[in-house]
C-alpha cells in the first residue's frame, strides 16, 4: 500500500507540469493583443496602449520563454527585483483576485472547504440513505416518490433553484441570508477579539466560544448547502439505488436471507458495503468538485469561494490565476483519487493496492 | 410504520417546497410599465433632469414588502458594476475606484452639490487666475489633518501632482495632465511615451539620466509650492477652461501626504530616482489597498471581491456646511460597506430584506422597480413625490447622465490578412468593399434604418433620448432647437441605398445592376458578449437594414472582450457600438474622444485625411480658445460636421435611475461622481421609519 501511495505521489509533479504546459500551450494560441485585454477594462483611451501592455508584460515573448518566466520569475528592469516564479514559491499576481495567487487561494479556500464539508455530509449521508430506501422498496410508493424527487432535483437548474430558495427563505421569510456572515458578525470576526484559526467561520466561532457567530455563519450556509445537497442527492440516490438493486439480486443475498438473518442485517452487513463502492467513487468526485468551487451556487448566494474566482479568471484570460488554480485543483484531484483508492481497500478487503 | 410516515412526510414536504417555489413571485407578476417619454431639457444651459412622473400603479397588485431597518450607523451599498482595480487615485481611471476615492481624498475644490460645473473651496480656501489664464494660485487651507495624522501643507499638493505625472501609468488619466501642463502634443499614453515625445527619442531606454532628470525638473516647475506663503502655483501650457473640474476629481485632486508617502516607500522626490516608480502595475503602488487622504471617510479595509469598508474620519476638518443645508463635521453615518454583487436576483433579495440600503439597478430592471417605488424623486429630495403607497423604495429617476452611445462606422476597413467581418470584401452580395462606409449615402441609410425609439424603449425602458452628435444636450456646442438629424424612416433608408455609388461608375445604385441595391451585401456587426445593450443595438440595426432589401444581410456576432478589442484595434470591424462617459464636463471631452483622429473612438473611424485634418484642427482650436462665445461656435461647428458628414450613428444619451431604501436621506445626484449612485456618502443619513 505504501509503495502504491508513494508511486502515485511521485506522479504528481509530472501531472502538474503536464497540465500547466497544456494550459500554457492553449493560451499561447491567443494573440498578445487578446491576452492584453486582461489589463484593460475598456477600450484604451490612447493609441499604443495595448502595445505598451504587451511590452510591459512580455506577452509577445515566445511561449516557452513566458513559461520559463512563470517558473523562475522575471526581473523588473526598473527596480531589479525578480517577480513571480513558481519555483521560488510565488504563483504570481492574480489580476482577478487582486492579490498573489497563493494568497487569493488561501483567502477563498477556507470558504469553499467549509461549504463543501457542510454540504458534503448531508449530501452523501442522505443521498445514500434515500438510495438504499428506494432500492429496498423497489417499485413501491416510496421508490416512486423518491424517483420523482430525484428527477425533479436533477431537472431544476441550480440557478433557478438557488434564486427561488433565496427569494423565499431570505427576501420573504428572512430566515437564511446570503454571503458568509452578517455585517455585525463580520465586524467581530475582523476585530482583534476574535482569532481566525481556520478561516472557516463555523469552526473558528466554536474555537472562540462564540455561539452567536457560529449560528450566524451556520444560517448563512443553509441555503447554499440545501441547494448543493438537493441537486446532488438526486445523483447519489440514483447511483446508490441501482448499485443496491444490483447487489440485492445477487445469490449471496438469497443465501443470507435463507440463513435466517433479519432483513436489516442483510442490508447493513451484506448489501450496503458492496453497493457502496461505486457510491464512494461518485461521492468522492462530487466532494472534490465542491472543493474546486461551485460557480453558480457561489454567484447566487454571494459566497466568496474558489468557483467564482476561477470562472472570472478564465473569462478574463487571467493566465496566471488560471495556472495557479490549476496547480491547486490538480493536486486536490490527485490526492482525492488516492484517498478514494485507499478507501476502496478499507471498504472491500478483496481490493488490494499494489 | 412510524418511520414510513415520517419518510413520506419528509418527501412530500420537500416536493411541496420545490413546487411551491416554482410559483411566480408577486413582484414578477406585474407587467413592466413603460416609463414615460423623456422630457427634453428646455433651457438649454444644463442637462438637468426632468421632473419625474409618478410610477404607474395599474400594473397589478404587488405584495407588500417591508424591508427590515437595520443598523443606523452602517450604510450597506450593493453595487453590481464591478469593483475597483486599485484604490490609488493616480492610477485609477474607472468609476468603481474613483467613486470610493471621492470619499477618502479631497482636492483643492469640490463640486457644488449636484452641479458639475460649479465649485466650492475644499483644500484651497481661494484661488486667483492670471490675466492670460496660464497661471493659477491657490491658498491652501491650514490645519487640515490626513487620516494617518499628518498635516496638509502646500508641498503635499505639489508632490501629489508631480508624482502623478511622473508615475504616468499606461493608458491612465495622466494624459489629461500632460495636455494641461505640456500641451496636446505631449498628451501621450504613459510617462514613458511622454518622455520619448519630450526628448524626441525613439526608445525610453535611450533617454539619458540627465534628460530624465530634466524631465522631472520641468514637471516640478509646473506646480510650485510655497509653504511659507501657504500657496500652490500651477503653470499651464495653455488656458484650461475645465481646470476646476479636474481639480475636483482624482485626476488632479486626491491630495497625498508627501512625508507619509516617502516613509512608506514611495517616490522620495528625488529627480534621479523617479523612474523606479514610473508606469507601475496597479499592485505596485503603496496606495493599492491603503489610503491616507483628508476626506470624510477613512479606508478600514478592502477585501478584494468581497467588500470595501470605510469609517468616518473623526478629525475631519469641515466645520461649516458645504453649501446651504449641506453636511458639516464628522460624517453622520459612521461606517459604509460597499459590496459588489453581480447577480441581480441576489441584490434584489438583499434590498427586499432590508440588508442593503442601496442596490444598483440596471436600466432593464427599472420597470420592475417601478412597482415598488414609494417615493419618487428627481435629482434630489426637494423634488420627491409620493408613489405607490405600498412601495418601499425611494427612487431617483430620469437623471441626465453624461453618457452617449454611438455606432462607430469604419470608413476604411482593414482587410490585410483577411477580414471575416466583411465577408468576401467585394461588392458581390457576399461582403462589402473596405470603403463601404466612405459613401455618405450608405452612412445616411444606416442612420435612417436604425429605429432609435425602439432602442430607447426596449433597451433602456424609455430612460434615454436620441443623441444629436458627440456634444451632450445642454452643453456648449449642442445645436439647441434642432432635432437629431435622423429618425427611423425605412423609405428614406431605401432611397439612400439607391443613391449610393459603391462601384464609383457615376450611376446611382438604384439604377445600376452592379451596385449595392441590386447585388446586396453581407457584413458582421460584432459586440462583446455579455453587453446586452450593444447586442440589442446591433440587432435593431440589423432588423432595420435587412427590412428594406432581402439582399442585405447582417450577422450579429457576440465575441469575447479580448477578441473584440483585438479586431477593433486592427481596424477590421465595420461597425462597433461604443459608449463614452465624460471625464470632465466640457465639450472638449466629447469632441476629442469621438472625433479626434487619435481619440478613443475617433481612431476607429478612419476618416479621410482632409476631413480628419479639418476636425482635428477645430478640436485643437477649441481646446486653446478661452472666449466662451468663440468656443461655442467651434463646438457647434463640430457638432454640425458630425451630422452633415454622418460620421457615426449617434444613438442615445441615457438617463440614470438610483434606488435607495426610504430610510436613507440626503442623496443628490451629481453625474461627475463616477458611480454617482454610490459615490459621495458624506451627506447621507439613515432615519428609522
Amino acid at each position: 500500500m505504501l509503495t502504491y501511495i508513494i508511486r502515485r505521489l511521485l506522479l504528481l509533479p509530472i501531472i502538474l507540469t503536464s497540465v500547466t504546459i497544456l494550459i500554457f500551450a492553449m493560451m499561447s494560441l491567443l494573440t498578445p493583443y487578446e491576452r492584453a485585454s486582461l489589463y484593460v477594462s475598456d477600450i484604451p483611451k490612447q493609441s499604443g496602449a495595448l502595445e505598451g501592455i504587451i511590452e510591459k508584460y512580455g506577452l509577445d515573448d515566445p511561449a516557452p520563454v513566458q513559461y520559463w518566466y512563470w517558473l523562475v520569475g522575471r526581473t523588473d528592469p526598473e527596480t531589479g527585483e525578480i517577480k513571480g516564479g513558481v519555483l521560488r514559491g510565488n504563483l504570481g499576481w492574480s489580476k482577478t483576485g487582486k492579490g498573489d495567487v497563493a494568497e487569493v487561494i488561501g483567502r477563498r479556500l477556507p470558504a469553499t472547504i467549509e461549504l463543501a464539508l457542510w454540504a458534503g455530509i448531508p449530501m452523501i449521508a442522505i443521498g445514500v440513505w434515500l438510495g438504499v430506501l428506494s432500492a429496498i422498496h423497489h417499485n413501491r410508493l416510496i421508490d416512486q416518490l423518491l424517483r420523482v424527487f430525484s428527477i425533479v432535483g436533477y431537472s431544476i437548474p441550480v440557478f433557478v433553484f438557488g434564486l427561488l430558495v433565496l427569494l423565499i427563505f431570505y427576501a420573504r421569510l428572512d430566515w437564511f441570508p446570503p454571503g458568509r456572515l452578517s455585517d455585525w458578525a463580520a465586524q467581530i470576526v475582523q476585530s482583534n477579539n476574535f482569532t481566525s484559526y481556520t478561516r472557516m467561520y463555523t469552526v473558528d466561532a466554536l474555537l472562540n466560544g462564540r455561539l452567536d457567530i457560529f449560528w450566524d455563519a451556520f444560517i448563512h450556509l443553509v441555503l447554499p448547502v440545501i441547494t448543493l445537497a438537493y441537486l446532488n442527492w438526486a445523483y447519489l440516490l440514483r447511483v446508490t439505488r441501482s448499485s443496491m438493486l444490483d447487489i440485492l439480486r445477487q445469490d449471496y443475498m438469497t443465501t443470507a436471507r435463507a440463513k435466517g438473518l433479519i432483513e436489516n442485517v442483510v442490508i447493513r452487513r451484506h448489501a450496503l458495503p458492496n453497493a457502496l463502492i461505486p457510491v464512494v467513487t461518485v461521492g468522492a468526485l462530487t466532494l472534490i468538485g465542491l472543493l474546486n468551487g461551485v460557480v453558480i451556487t457561489e454567484t447566487v448566494f454571494n459566497y466568496p469561494g474558489m468557483g467564482s474566482f476561477l470562472s472570472e479568471a478564465a473569462l478574463s484570460l487571467d493566465v496566471v490565476s488560471v495556472l495557479g488554480f490549476t496547480l491547486f485543483a490538480s493536486f486536490i484531484l490527485v490526492a482525492g483519487n488516492l484517498f478514494v483508492d485507499v478507501l476502496y481497500g478499507a471498504i472491500d478487503p478483496r481490493i488490494r493496492l499494489e | 410504520m412510524k418511520s414510513k410516515i415520517f419518510i413520506m412526510f419528509s418527501i412530500l414536504t420537500m416536493i411541496a417546497l420545490v413546487l411551491g417555489g416554482c410559483q411566480p413571485l408577486a413582484i414578477n407578476e406585474a407587467p413592466p410599465t413603460t416609463a414615460p417619454a423623456q422630457d427634453q431639457p428646455k433651457d438649454g444651459s444644463e442637462p438637468v433632469a426632468p421632473e419625474p412622473s409618478a410610477p404607474t400603479q395599474s400594473g397589478g397588485s404587488t405584495s407588500k414588502i417591508n424591508p427590515k431597518f437595520g443598523n443606523p450607523d452602517t450604510l450597506m451599498v450593493i453595487t453590481g458594476a464591478g469593483e475597483p482595480e486599485t484604490l490609488e487615485p493616480s492610477w485609477t481611471y474607472e468609476t468603481a475606484g474613483s467613486s470610493i476615492e471621492l470619499n477618502l481624498y479631497e482636492g483643492l475644490v469640490f463640486f457644488k452639490r449636484e452641479k458639475f460645473d460649479e465649485f466650492i473651496p475644499a483644500l484651497a480656501t481661494e484661488w486667483t487666475t492670471s490675466s492670460d489664464k496660464l497661471e493659477m494660485q491657490f491658498m491652501i487651507r491650514p490645519g487640515i489633518k490626513f487620516h494617518k495624522g499628518g498635516t496638509l501643507e502646500p508641498h503635499d499638493v505639489a508632490y501629489t501632482l508631480q508624482r502623478s505625472m511622473l508615475q504616468g501609468r499606461l493608458d491612465g488619466h495622466q494624459t489629461i495632465l500632460y495636455e494641461t501642463f505640456f500641451g496636446p502634443d505631449l498628451a501621450t499614453a504613459s510617462v514613458k511615451e511622454f518622455s520619448k515625445a519630450y526628448t524626441g527619442k525613439e526608445n525610453f531606454e535611450d533617454i539619458t539620466d540627465a534628460e530624465l532628470k530634466g524631465i522631472c525638473e520641468d514637471v516640478k516647475s509646473k506646480v510650485i509650492a510655497d509653504d511659507t506663503a501657504g500657496t500652490v502655483t500651477m503653470k499651464f501650457h495653455q488656458p484650461v477652461p475645465w481646470i476646476l473640474s479636474l481639480l475636483a476629481q482624482n485626476f488632479m485632486g486626491a491630495i497625498l501626504d508627501q512625508e507619509w508617502m516617502v516613509e512608506n516607500g514611495d517616490w522620495d522626490y528625488d529627480c534621479t530616482t523617479w523612474t523606479k516608480w514610473a508606469d507601475p502595475a496597479a499592485e505596485d503602488s503603496i496606495l493599492f489597498n491603503q489610503a491616507n487622504g483628508t476626506g470624510p471617510y477613512m479606508l478600514d479595509h478592502w477585501t478584494p471581491n468581497e467588500e470595501i469598508v470605510l469609517t468616518a474620519f473623526p478629525d475631519y476638518w469641515r466645520k461649516e456646511p458645504m453649501w446651504e443645508g449641506g453636511p458639516s463635521g464628522v460624517a453622520k453615518i459612521s461606517r459604509v460597506v460597499v459590496k459588489n454583487i453581480d447577480e441581480w436576483g441576489t441584490r434584489l433579495a438583499m434590498f427586499e430584506a432590508g440588508d442593503a440600503d442601496y442596490i444598483y439597478v440596471p436600466a432593464a430592471y427599472r420597470p420592475q422597480m417601478d412597482q415598488v417605488i414609494g417615493t419618487l424623486c428627481g435629482i434630489d429630495e426637494s423634488s420627491c413625490q409620493d408613489g405607490n403607497p405600498d412601495g418601499y423604495v425611494k427612487g431617483f429617476r430620469k437623471l441626465a447622465q453624461p453618457f452617449i452611445t454611438a455606432g462607430i462606422m469604419n470608413w476604411n476597413i482593414n482587410v490585410e490578412g483577411g477580414n471575416p467581418y466583411i465577408g468576401s470584401g467585394e461588392l458581390d452580395g457576399n461582403g462589402i468593399p473596405p470603403d463601404f462606409f466612405n459613401d455618405i449615402h450608405i452612412r445616411k441609410a444606416f442612420n435612417d434604418c436604425f429605429d432609435f425609439n425602439a432602442m430607447i424603449e426596449e433597451s433602456l425602458a424609455g430612460e434615454g433620448f436620441q443623441a444629436q452628435g458627440p456634444i451632450l444636450k445642454g452643453m456648449m456646442g449642442y445645436l439647441e432647437g434642432q432635432p437629431p438629424a435622423f429618425s427611423y424612416d425605412p423609405a428614406k433608408c431605401e432611397q439612400e441605398f439607391k443613391l449610393a455609388d459603391l462601384d464609383k461608375d457615376g450611376v446611382p445604385a438604384g439604377e445600376d445592376e452592379d451596385d449595392v441595391w441590386s447585388r446586396g451585401f453581407y457584413l458582421q456587426i460584432a459586440y462583446n458578449t455579455g453587453n446586452d445593450t450593444r447586442q440589442l443595438s446591433s440587432e435593431i440595426l440589423k432588423a432595420g437594414v435587412e427590412a428594406v432589401n432581402p439582399k442585405f444581410n447582417i450577422a450579429v456576432v457576440g465575441m469575447p472582450w479580448a477578441v473584440m478589442l483585438e479586431s477593433r484595434r486592427q481596424g477590421k470591424l465595420p461597425v462597433t457600438v461604443v459608449g463614452w462617459v465624460e471625464d470632465f464636463h466640457d465639450p472638449h471631452n466629447w469632441a476629442q474622444p469621438f472625433l479626434f483622429s487619435q481619440g478613443t473612438d475617433g481612431r476607429a473611424i478612419n476618416l479621410p485625411a482632409d476631413l480628419s485634418a479639418q476636425i482635428d484642427g477645430l478640436i485643437l482650436q477649441g481646446a486653446k480658445e478661452t472666449d466662451p462665445a468663440k468656443r461655442k461656435v467651434i463646438y457647434e461647428n463640430l457638432q454640425k460636421i458630425s451630422q452633415d458628414e454622418v460620421i457615426n450613428i449617434w444613438m442615445y444619451q441615457a438617463l440614470d435611475g438610483i434606488h435607495w431604501q426610504k430610510w436613507v436621506d440626503g442623496f443628490f445626484y451629481n453625474p461627475a461622481f463616477g458611480n454617482a449612485e454610490a459615490a459621495f456618502f458624506y451627506g447621507l443619513t439613515k432615519v428609522a421609519p
